[in-house]
Parts: C-alpha cells; structure tokens; sequence
C-alpha cells in the first residue's frame, strides 16, 4: 500500500486487533481521528496510557478498580453476606445497572474451557474459595448461558460444596415484558420445566 | 409453508437468479451441471442452514466471487409472512437473518421452513453406518423441536470439551477430577435429554414410517425402525434412569477413556435399526427395498413434521425420477398432490414421469433459470 502511510497503517493495525472492529472500520477510525484536533488526539492517547497506569484488579474481588480494594469491597454499605460471581468486570456493571443487589462480587475472568486451554487454575475461583469465610452465607453463581458457562457453574459449586455455604444460580427463563408467544421455543422449553407453585 | 420468491447470487454458477415459485408442482429441468440443484440447496440452506450435498460453504461461492447470498419469502399456511436471508462471506461465518431478528444462529431458523429432502445421496440412511442414521434422526428432529436442536448443539460442544481434557489426561500434561467429573455430569446430564427425546420420537415415528412404507413405497414386507442406544437398555428410557446409567458407563470406561483421550460413551455413538421381513435392511434389503424403505422413511417425516409442527412441508426432490420405476414414481407424486405440498422437483427430463397438471416447468442452463409451458 505505497498511497498510505506507515503511521496510518500503525493504527489500523492496533484498531483492527480490537474485538468487533473489522479492517475497514479501523481504516475509518484512523482517518476520523486525522481529522480532530490535535487537542483531543493528545486527550485520547493520554487516556489510554492512565487506563493502563491507574487501573488494575482489586485484591479481593478482581474487578478493575484505580483504588484497592474497590470501592464496592470497601463500601459499608454493601451486604458482606453474599458473593455474586460473575466471568467478566462488564458483568458486574450489568447487575449493578439493576440497583436491587447490595451484596460483593467476585470477578472470575472467564470461563472453564479446556478446548481453548482454559482450566479452573487460569480463573479466580481458588481466590473465591478463599474468599468464602464465616461471614458468607450465600455465594449467587451468575455466569453465561452457554456450555462453558455452566461446566464453571457445576465446578464453583463443587469447588464450594465442602464449606457448607449455600450455592444458588440466577434463573433462566422467559424474558419480562415481551409476549409469550415470542419468547423462543428452546427457552420456552426450559422454563416449563423449572415451573415454581404458586 | 409456501415459498413466493428466491433470488440466488453467487450460488455455484449462478451469478444472480430471480425465481417466482408456483404454489403447486415446480419442475426444474436440464442438463446435468445447468444449476437446478442448485436452486433446491439454496432452499435447503434457508430451510435447514446448510444444503444436502456434502460440500463447504465455501465450495458453494461461484468462482470468482467472494460471497452468496440467498434471499427467500414465504408465507405460513394460516398466512403469515416470513423473510429469511442467508449469506456466507469467504473466510467468514455464516450470516442469517429472518423476519424474527438479526444475527441468527442456524438453530434459531431451522424448522421454520419445514422441509422434507429425498435425494439419492441419502441412500445411506438405509445401507450406511449409524452415523447416517443418526444425521437423519438429528435432522428430523431439529426441525421439529428448537429444544432438541439447542441440547444436540450443547452435545458437541460438551464432547468437544470433555475430550479435549482427556487428550491433555493422555499427554499428561494437565488433569482436574473434579472438571473431569462436571464434564462427565453434564454429558449424562445432556446425553440423557437427547436419548428420551429420540426413544419417544421413534416411537410415534415407528407406525408412521410402517404406513407409508405400506402404501407409497408399496412394500408388501413388515419393516420396523429401532432405537439402539449406546449403553442403554431399552427397556429403562425415562430421561432420570438414562442419566444414571450413563454416569455408571462413564464410571465404567473411566480408566479406557484415560489411556485413550477420548469419550467412548454418549448419545454420538447410537444407532437405530431399520428392519425388514425380521432382519436389518443393511444385509437383508434388495436394491428395490432400499428405495422403498427411503422412500417410506422421507413420507413418513413429512407426515411426522406436517402434525408436529401444524404446519405443511415443503417437498424437495432432487433427481428422483431416474431413480424409481414409473408405478412407485405416481405414488410419491400423488402423495404429495394429496397433501397439497409445494414440490420442488429437479429432472434432466420432463417427460420423466407424469407431473401434475398445474405444475410451474423451468429450464436451467448455464446456470440461468426460465419459466417455461
Ligand atoms: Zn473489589
């Protein structure tokens, strides 16, 4: 590519590494920052150098935070009874999102799966069994719907069996708000058979 | 389920086919090479996410171009509209989108175009090994029930899982019981769902296929079709009972599967036995047979599909013709003007056999198609 230059093609190349961001868009975010000022070209790479300096993982629940331990493991506030797990940091901004937990997290960073060579040592599931002491009374194991999701599910839970702490998991079901008639027929499916009295 | 329209780009040699669709009888004939099949696999990739012929998505790019696309509409028997656009990028994976959403997986359309697929490729089901037996069952039953088509994607993936663990045992380079033994759970768990999923289904399927096996193939022979699942008495099918007695296969192959690396019990290793006159099809049935026993096992998934799903199927027969003598041809096509199914037909002749009046003729060459008389 001699109409280009190697600085431009630098920064394709960092942009296209970034997950959802295809070669064309990443051309497309180059040339859109060329054309900002100088200011907030400066702005933005200064951002991106203090996102790396400043943030990192709290000692005790693995959420990114600039102050350990994070400002919900430090909050007296929160319910020091209760661990919600989940497999990445945007998870916990999810749940939080809702405003009805108080309790802690745990932040495990992934998922079992040994096909890709992840194994329960490469997660933060010893930290979480550590983490379990006489104050904990109920660890929620709020993972991803899919195979990986569950095998880390029935592994935490086994992992956790010997401490008597009670082990519960989210739900699945019928999303609220939309009409039966469009919920899909796998779900569907599955929310017959874990029908609760009423 | 009626289709109104197809439009092909950069399917095999079609570079871009519009097609209007009859609602009865299409017949498409020409030349062997011209494109007709083509346009029953491009229904078959809307329908199922993936033609009937053995080939890769890639292989299905016209030379020279670098995606396909094929765009369909149809509309319900109580009429309801349904769009469904499937494409595949070289490199890519695949893209699907319906009138339910954006961004599908192949199992959120499959079954919503019901299709039933007789093709002499699949004369494996009756002469082949398990594993083409099982394709056909897992097809079947994908259309018929999202559920099942979610637990049989979870399968591989769980087998995908738990041998890649037992390869590493092998090697010795990493074990975890206590993951081996949620693998193992989760296999019995899901190998379970699927095995009572497929005893009950064959048996409603079984008395289906004997009747039309009786009265379209018009085999005068008592044929059969049953479940033999790997491990598993038959006599013991509630889903509870089945997850017990694989764990204790499992507890059982334990120390095999170790030295092997691999899973050596589960749903992926079942067979169903296709019986004819009291012996299995594969030694016993002549030529003969095996094209009556297919033919009766195709009528018998439409009848199946049509009731479960309350909806007509679509009939896609590639080639047929020239495979079955004139008598069992009138059959098959006066079942279908009986049921009142949209037929898609290839032929190299369209004076083959006696097609229905009404039917809509279309000649393929060089990978064009044209409304004919
Ligand atoms: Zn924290």
């Amino acid at each position: 590519m001699h109409y280009t230059s190697e600085s431009i093609e630098a920064v394709v190349e960092l942009f296209a590494g970034l997950p959802s961001i295809g070669r064309k868009t990443a051309r497309r975010l180059a040339f859109f920052l060329l054309r900002q000022p100088d200011e907030t070209v400066r702005r933005f790479s200064e951002a991106l150098a203090q996102l790396k300096a400043n943030v990192r993982f709290c000692s005790i629940c693995f959420n990114f935070t600039e102050k350990d331990p994070c400002p919900i493991c430090s909050s007296a506030k929160r319910n020091r009874t209760i661990i919600c797990v989940v497999e990445e940091p945007n998870d916990v901004f999810a749940i939080e999102k809702t405003g009805e937990y108080r309790g802690l997290y745990h932040v495990l960073h992934g998922a079992i799966n040994p096909l890709d060579g992840v194994g329960p040592n490469d997660l933060k599931i010893a930290e979480l069994v550590a983490r379990v002491v006489d104050e904990v009374e109920e660890v929620i194991l709020a993972l991803d719907p899919n195979v990986e999701g569950e095998v880390t599910t029935q592994y935490i839970a086994r992992s956790l069996k010997p401490l008597n702490v009670k082990v519960t998991r989210i739900a699945r079901g019928v999303p609220i708000g939309s009409d039966l008639e469009f919920a899909d027929e796998a779900t569907l499916s599955r929310a017959l058979e874990s029908r609760i009295a009423v | 389920m009626l289709l109104r329209s197809i439009i092909l780009e950069n399917l095999r040699n079609h570079e871009h086919t519009s097609i209007e669709f009859g609602t009865g009888v299409n017949v498409f004939y020409g030349l062997n090479g011209t494109g007709k099949t083509t346009v029953l696999e491009a229904v078959a990739i809307a329908g199922l996410s993936k033609t009937f012929l053995p080939t890769s998505d890639a292989g299905l790019i016209r030379r020279g171009a670098d995606f396909y696309r094929i765009s369909i509409s149809a509309v319900s028997d109580v009429d309801a509209p349904y769009k469904v656009v499937v494409q595949y990028r070289m490199g890519g994976r695949k893209i699907i989108g319906s009138s339910f959403g954006d961004n599908l997986a192949p199992k959120d359309i499959i079954g919503e175009l019901p299709i039933v697929v007789l093709s002499p490729d699949f004369k494996d089901i009756t002469f082949g090994a398990p594993q083409d037996r099982r394709r056909f069952i897992d097809a079947l039953l994908a259309q018929a029930s999202k559920r099942y088509a979610e637990e049989a994607v979870n399968l591989k993936k769980i087998l995908r899982q738990r041998n890649a663990l037992l390869a590493q045992a092998k090697m010795r380079t990493y074990f975890d019981t206590g993951l081996f033994a949620v693998l193992t759970e989760y296999l019995a768990q899901t190998g379970a769902e699927i095995i009572s999923r497929r005893a009950a289904f064959l048996q409603e399927f079984a008395p289906v296929f004997r009747e039309a096996y009786r009265t379209i193939a018009e085999g005068g022979e008592e044929v059969n079709i049953i479940y033999q699942p790997d491990s598993i008495n038959n006599a013991e099918l509630d889903k509870g009972n089945i997850a017990q007695r694989l764990a204790e296969t499992a507890e059982k192959l334990r120390g095999e599967e170790l030295r092997r690396g691999v899973t050596l019990f589960g749903p992926q290793k079942d067979d169903a036995s296709i019986i004819i006159g009291g012996a299995p099809a594969r030694d016993a049935a002549s030529q003969g047979q095996h094209k009556s026993l297919l033919i009766g096992l195709k009528a018998a998934e439409f009848m199946y599909l049509r009731d479960i799903r309350s909806e007509t199927p679509m009939a896609l027969f590639d080639d047929i013709f020239s495979e079955l003598d004139a008598r069992r041809s009138a059959n098959v096509l006066e079942m279908i003007r009986d049921s009142k199914a949209q037929t898609f037909i290839t032929t190299t002749d369209k004076d083959k056999a006696i097609f229905p009046a009404g039917a809509a003729y279309f000649y393929a060459t060089g990978g064009t198609i044209t409304q004919t008389e």
